[in-house]
């Protein structure tokens, strides 16, 4: 079977199976809240859609952060798939990276401009892991402050015993920007529960404009927000030098023709450096290589071919 | 080009590998006994309002 065709089916799984709870979208709708909630998807797919059964782990972190705790166990969660597969997960798996895929290959359909992004923009997403995902919550605790003395609450613990300060969990400050809420946790939402209407203001607006904004640019770029501003990709993707599955370029048989990076979904230039963060692992630069330079390996592998690395650019 | 019984990857690359699969258990087990995650992500999901854009 070809890879394409196979990573199509994954992807189609990927986005089924992670929003199963299909009772959500009947007569009296309700978030999934079973068992499988505690499980940390390596994916952007979100929480709050009505029929998701995992969580995010944008929003896991955050949350788990707003609350003043060390997010260990999304963290955890996160990084076991990031070890074994590094950033696999957005080639084959992720409902969003799925739906900018299908958007560009509609836009070459209908003829539209490929606008090409600078390989800069893959420091935005480092930009929003940190700023968003981790400064954003911790900064907007508040101490909760009793109204009548004044002073913050403070009360006894009951583990520890020792007097601590009642505060106000934070914002989850990247999920008021993602467009991924929006499109699932946001428009579904409101569909199915009309009195939501009478609280949507600003925030809500802004986060549809962004969600156009994007939508619109997924036609004409190649997964410009998987590049530019996915703080899940950005933490997976940290992962590819060391995880067990490994890419490796046989410079001996790579011509530099490059037309890897022409397959590539996120025009990445693997014949120059095989386990950069921004590879996410699809495959397609292996099938679109006339030269069989590109293969997979694990990171035990000991090769006798005359393998090597190439330097990073 | 490189010697042909050289190993794909450097032994640091290996090393690390290993050491962050001890660390990823050791985080979800730590994680797990410290607080009730089912409870807190299910929680988070019904409570992100953020997510939908009202706040
Ligand atoms: S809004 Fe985005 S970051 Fe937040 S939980 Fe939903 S998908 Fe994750
Ligand atoms: S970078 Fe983010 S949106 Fe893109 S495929 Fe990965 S998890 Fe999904
Ligand atoms: S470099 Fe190859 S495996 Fe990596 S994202 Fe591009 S096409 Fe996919």
């Amino acid at each position: 079977m070809k890879r394409s065709f196979l990573r199509t089916i994954s992807q189609i799984l990927g986005t089924i199976l992670p929003n199963a709870y299909f009772k959500a979208w009947g007569g009296n709708p309700q978030i999934y809240q079973g068992k499988l909630k505690a499980f940390v998807a390596p994916i952007l797919n979100c929480y709050a859609c009505p029929s998701a059964c995992v969580s995010c782990p944008a929003g896991s972190v955050q949350h788990f952060i707003a609350l003043k705790a060390i997010p260990f166990y999304a963290l955890g969660m996160i990084g076991a798939f990031g070890i074994m597969l590094g950033k696999a997960t957005c080639g084959w798996i992720c409902p969003f990276g799925f739906l900018q895929d299908l958007e560009f290959k509609l836009g070459r359909k209908i003829k539209l401009p490929h606008i090409k992004l600078p390989k800069w923009i893959s420091y935005g997403r480092y930009i929003f892991l940190i700023g968003l995902v981790i400064i954003g919550p911790l900064l907007t605790i508040v101490p909760m402050i009793d109204d009548e003395t004044g002073e913050v609450i403070v009360y006894e613990n009951p583990e520890t015993g020792k007097m601590e300060e009642l505060f106000e969990p934070g914002l989850t400050t990247y999920c008021k920007f993602c467009p991924q809420g929006a499109l699932q946790g946001g428009i579904p939402q409101v569909l199915l529960h009309p009195e939501l209407k009478e609280l949507l203001g600003r925030l809500f607006t802004t986060k549809m404009i962004f969600l156009g904004i994007f939508l619109l640019a997924f036609l004409m770029m190649k997964r410009p927000f998987c590049r530019g501003f996915c703080p899940v990709g950005a933490f997976l993707g940290l992962f590819n030098k060391v995880s067990l599955l490994q890419f490796s370029v046989d410079s001996s048989k790579c011509t530099k023709c490059r037309l890897c990076t022409y397959s590539c979904p996120v025009e990445h230039d693997i014949y120059k450096s095989p386990n950069s963060p921004d590879c996410n692992r699809c495959g397609a630069c292996i099938d679109a290589c006339k030269f069989g330079a590109i293969s997979v390996t694990n990171i035990f592998s000991s090769v006798k071919t005359e393998i090597e690395e190439p330097v990073a650019t | 080009m490189k010697d042909s019984k050289k190993r794909a990857f450097p032994l640091w690359r290996r090393g690390a590998f290993l050491f962050l699969v001890a660390l990823a258990a050791l985080f979800i087990a730590h994680g797990i006994e410290l607080l009730d995650v089912e409870e807190i992500l299910t929680n988070a999901s019904i409570l992100c309002l953020s997510c939908i854009g009202i706040g």
